[in-house]
């Protein structure tokens, strides 16, 4: 960020109008008006406001693990209900028919972006509905992810056809990738999803799903299927993250399956919580509603490679937002009077300031949040380093991410997501009315502008509240001393907030994309 | 837990709150006809920005240096504009946000134009000449 703000005024100096190019991010319009300044200072002062009066509140907070959990499946009924495969094989047949059928349509059916299936449904419904249930709801996406379904069912044919032998061949994963594979897939989609300038063509999302599919059940056939997933599936490392903020999770008690896991899934309070691949193994388990952000607090050690994809999710959401203001124009305005408007339709100016942007915001939100963990580590006097700070408290700060999120999409799926009804039944564009919805029209005034801004402001203002609950959460586990503990909460306390005000700052900001 | 700074905790909620809502009640009289003149020249919209309020029954009297068509978008309204005369379009604004407004211009001679409607439905040209020439605001009543 800090950059930009040197580069910002030459843009501006430099001004030159261009007639920008149709351009999506992602896909589908945004529709939502700025919020007004009322509105942002009332949320930026409750902001600071509650931060400091919670940190005093929170000063009795004790770190323990415990919290409030009620288990789903602890009744016969809901055990059925939830875990039997008479109900969860429709649902897995459905998301594998859509996997199928967004390539079908990508390919075979119209090419306008509007009349086709796939880029609502990849862009809207999927990605943005997806991310936003998987981190209210829960982990949907380990049940639904088509392409651990169709390796599932693939292992188990090729266990029927040679008993005794693996479809995998289940060489050891490295360690020292980490989940380094799935965060390069993941900068990768990012950077289409606000770079690239041909997201929103049909053929192009269908050449994406085969080429990520080919990638993905690669991965699988030779390290494993749950090796995989845990390392490599961008969309399960990533989702697995937002599901840590969710009101429900898996566990194991037995924790004897843990032993033959692929993984040390247990963290360092020996409890298995959210690791899938146990919780098809055991016996004693349960689903549970837990409290929402809980999940982001537990006593898990996080390595450098996940710190790096927290940073990474953390400041893209942002420049997701960012990248449709008219600062960002600016920016934009002035790399293309420096290169020129020249270039193919891909490899231009235009895609090379977002691309800047999708490199250079994490790059400088990473140095911010390493300036603020070295204030941390000073105010404990050097106990533990800044960047064992930094890794620590990483997880705090998705709430305020998540709610910034939510946001700055809801009204795209509520109005463009309504899109997905006509297109249900006609998904090629060829005139099809399978479900008789072919002719809805999208409710355009179904939420008010006025109720969104509250809304916003309302949700960025307890995301702030929970990551300032979370961070102190930790600090009680890791400093004995109560005096540390609030010493070392004052800077976190301080980024929180520049945090919050860049998020409000942003939604107050008309789009102009 | 210590009591005394909770309560001033929720107290600083409920003012918090208090005052989005009183932001978010008030409201702004009643709707109006409004009679807005819109000019389109060489890609350029004036006003850039055309502002209205949530319920107004708005009539758009757009003249255009160029015919081509004007395309109001999430309202999904379309208009076919001929060159020099004045265009008039009428719509409620009940729908609050901010929409792209985006002109196609048709350079083409008239026949030219009739030659090519058939085939032009669905193909991506559509998009390919849109200029973005500006927004329509609906705010909140």
């Amino acid at each position: 960020m800090s950059i930009l703000k040197i580069l910002l005024p030459a843009a501006a100096a430099a001004g030159s109008l261009v007639a920008w190019p149709a351009y999506a991010h992602g896909f589908g319009e945004r529709t939502e008006l700025p919020v007004p300044l009322g509105f942002f200072l009332i949320g930026a002062g409750l902001a600071v406001a509650l931060s400091f009066v919670f940190i005093s509140v929170l000063v009795k907070v004790s770190g323990e693990a415990g919290y409030w959990r009620l288990n789903l499946i602890g009744t016969r009924w809901s055990r059925i209900a939830l875990t039997s495969s008479v109900t969860l094989l429709p649902v897995k047949l459905l998301s594998v028919f859509l996997l199928g059928l967004v390539v079908a349509a990508g390919f075979g059916g119209d090419s306008s972006s509007i009349l086709n299936f796939s880029p609502t449904f990849v862009w809207i419904i999927w990605w943005v509905g997806m991310s936003i249930t998987v981190a209210l709801v829960g982990n949907i996406w380990a049940l639904l992810n088509p392409w651990k379904i169709v390796f599932g069912w693939a292992e188990g044919v090729y266990r029927l056809a040679r008993p005794g032998q693996n479809l995998s061949l289940g060489l050891e994963y490295p360690a020292k990738f980490g989940i380094w594979p799935a965060l390069v897939l993941f900068g990768l989609f990012t950077w289409i999803q606000d770079a690239y300038p041909k997201t929103d063509v049909p053929t192009q999302i269908a050449i994406m799903v085969v080429v990520y599919s080919v990638i993905t059940l690669g991965g699988m056939l030779v390290f494993g299927r749950h090796q995989w997933l845990r390392k490599g599936e961008a969309f399960t490392v990533v989702f697995g993250l937002l599901t840590r903020f969710s009101v429900t999770e898996v566990r194991v008690n037995d924790q004897g399956s843990c032993q033959v896991c692929s993984a040390d899934c247990r963290d360092l309070d020996a409890e298995c919580i959210d690791c899938y691949e146990c919780f098809q193994r055991s016996g004693d388990r349960e689903i549970n509603l837990r409290p929402f952000a809980i999940g982001l607090g537990r006593n898990e050690p996080v390595t450098k490679d996940v710190l790096a994809l927290v940073v990474l999710m953390l400041a893209t959401v942002t420049f997701d937002g960012f990248s449709a203001t008219s600062a960002w124009a600016e920016f934009q305005t002035w790399v293309v009077d420096l290169f020129g408007l020249g270039g193919g339709e891909v490899f231009n100016s235009l895609v090379l300031a977002d691309t800047l942007g999708i490199v250079l915001v994490p790059v400088g939100f990473f140095l911010v949040y390493l300036f603020f963990a070295k204030l941390m580590a000073g105010s404990v006097d050097g106990q533990i380093g800044a960047v064992e700070m930094a890794r620590i408290f990483s997880f705090s700060l998705i709430p305020i991410a998540l709610a910034y999120n939510i946001a700055h999409f809801i009204t795209l799926l509520l109005i463009q997501g309504q899109l997905i009804i006509p297109l249900a039944s006609d998904p090629f564009g060829t005139g099809w009315d399978l479900f008789g919805t072919v002719d809805y029209s999208l409710n355009i005034s179904i939420i008010n502008a006025r109720i969104l801004w509250f809304l916003s402001v309302a949700l960025i203002v307890l995301g702030h509240v929970l990551a300032v609950y979370l961070a102190h959460r930790v600090a009680v586990r890791m400093f004995a001393n109560r005096a540390l503990v609030l010493k070392s909460q004052y800077p976190m306390l301080t980024l929180m907030v520049v945090y919050t005000v860049i998020s409000l700052w942003i939604i107050a900001q008309p789009i102009v994309q | 837990m210590n009591t005394k700074k909770l309560k001033l905790t929720g107290l600083l909620l409920a003012v918090g709150l208090i005052a989005i809502i009183a932001g978010a009640a008030c409201s702004g009289g009643d709707p109006q006809e409004l009679d807005i003149e819109v000019s389109i020249d060489h890609g350029l919209m004036n006003p850039e920005t055309i502002e209205v309020i949530q319920g107004d029954m708005v009539t758009l009297k757009i003249l255009a240096n160029e015919g081509g068509e004007f395309h109001l978008h999430t309202y999904d309204i379309e208009m076919d504009i001929e060159a020099g005369s004045e265009t008039d379009f009428f719509f409620v604004a009940e729908a609050t946000g901010r929409f792209k407004i985006t002109y196609h211009p048709q350079g083409e001679s008239e026949h030219n134009e009739e030659e090519k409607e058939g085939e032009e439905e669905h193909d991506q040209q559509d998009e390919a000449g849109e200029i973005e020439v500006g927004f329509l605001e609906v705010q909140p009543r």
